[in-house]
């Protein structure tokens, strides 16, 4: 099984370039960035399901704001918008696809502070698109 | 009856109390002073001169406001506030039991979205725009607020829509004092439905433009009414009191359509 995608210099394992530039330097409460999660798949598994399972537990803070299925890595995949109150500290949006492919459940998640999100949402989305998944 | 939760910080009493409280606070207006310290003694937050200290951090931006919020929703009109680093609302209830909230001021769009029920909405193709004029959108609007027919009244898909879908419509504006060359307001007028959310501009020469928004757009669009530091005048000591919000009340045009 392989995995791939291109930071396209947007985002960066380290914080320098031109994403920490967009951001600023000490900008925003949480740092703003994009995460791949993936585990084993079990039979029956899709991106619905994995969906719906996600948005029935999230905590009292968090705001489904946007549900649309689409299409990630060649497969079906579930987009999701939240809004997250992190205590008092900060707003933040976590735009994750969910979707299975190669065996396994796959959690992208592109996420940054609700003030820098305009500015950076573009950016994060072309990351996610470049994504490519082989068994 | 009054109340104050100690651990929240929210006031629970009558419109008109909260009203005469606003109106002492940012100095706009003028009340019995001595109604509002029996009210709030009755609600064991403190008095005028020495509120409880959640209350007294309620009222820090009604005291020194830098922005004026004005949010209409479901057919009246709440006053709200943005100042010392804190956001409060007057929240309408059913006029006995109104409450006056406060909040971080970076949580005023989470709660919008919680309040104005911001969430997934059908994504069915609809027109880029619809122009209607804008006192028959007003009636049917306001004929759907009042939980009547409004079938007829605009074209298709908007008829179908809010005639039988229509969630709620609301208008959210925000004033502060600009700095040079900067806009010192934005409003963002909206109509819920079933079929998603439209937004609504109105034009000078009365006709209303409506589009289809996104609660993405929706979301990024409420965010706006925090304006950024650059734009508000930063020499300002606080929002000139004829801008500032007071009390709220029925939207004048809904009353009437309803009658």
């Amino acid at each position: 099984m392989g995995l791939r995608f291109d930071t396209l210099d947007v985002v960066e394992p380290e914080p320098v370039g031109d994403f920490y530039a967009a951001i600023g330097a000490g900008r925003g409460a949480s740092r703003a960035g994009f995460s791949l999660a993936g585990v084993p798949a079990e039979p029956g598994d899709d991106a619905y399901g994995l969906t719906d399972r996600a948005m029935s537990a999230l905590d009292a803070d968090a705001l489904l704001i946007d549900v649309e299925p689409c299409e990630l890595a060649g497969v079906p995949a579930v987009r999701t918008l939240v809004l997250e109150q992190l205590g008092g500290l900060a707003t933040v949006v976590l735009e994750q696809w969910r979707l299975v492919a190669a065996g396994e459940r796959w959690v992208v998640t592109a996420t940054a502070d609700l003030a820098a999100w305009a500015q950076l949402a573009a950016g994060l989305r072309a990351v996610v698109a470049t994504l490519e998944v082989e068994a | 009856m009054s109340a104050f939760n100690p651990t929240s910080g929210v006031l629970t009493a009558s419109r008109a109390e909260i009203g005469a409280l606003a109106a002492l606070v940012t100095g706009v207006g003028h009340a019995d002073e001595t109604a509002v310290d029996a009210m709030l003694a009755d609600a064991a937050a403190g008095s005028l001169a020495e509120p409880h200290p959640r209350l007294a951090a309620a009222l820090a931006p009604l005291g020194r406001p830098i922005v004026g919020v004005r949010l209409a929703k479901s057919g009246y009109l709440m006053p709200g506030w943005v100042g010392e680093g804190r956001f409060t609302l007057h929240a309408y209830r059913s006029g006995d039991d109104d409450q006056l909230v406060s909040m971080p001021a970076e949580h005023l769009v989470h709660f919008l979205l919680w309040l104005l029920q911001i969430g997934p909405r059908p994504r069915d193709p609809r027109p880029a725009e619809i122009a209607v004029q804008a006192d028959v959108l007003n009636r049917a609007v306001a004929l759907r607020l009042g939980d009547r027919d409004s079938a007829g009244l605009l074209p298709e898909p908007l008829d179908g829509a809010i005639a039988h879908g229509f969630r709620d419509w609301w208008l959210a504006s925000s004033h502060w004092p600009p700095a040079p060359g900067a806009p010192g307001s934005i409003a963002l007028e909206a109509i819920d439905t079933d079929a998603g959310l439209w937004s609504v501009q109105q034009l000078e020469d009365g006709t209303a433009v409506v589009r289809p928004v996104t609660p993405l757009s929706t979301m990024l669009a409420l965010g706006d009414l925090l304006p950024d530091g650059d734009l508000v005048d930063q020499g300002a000591a606080r929002l000139p009191l004829d801008s500032t919000p007071v009390f709220g009340g029925p939207i004048s045009w809904v009353a009437e359509i309803l009658g």
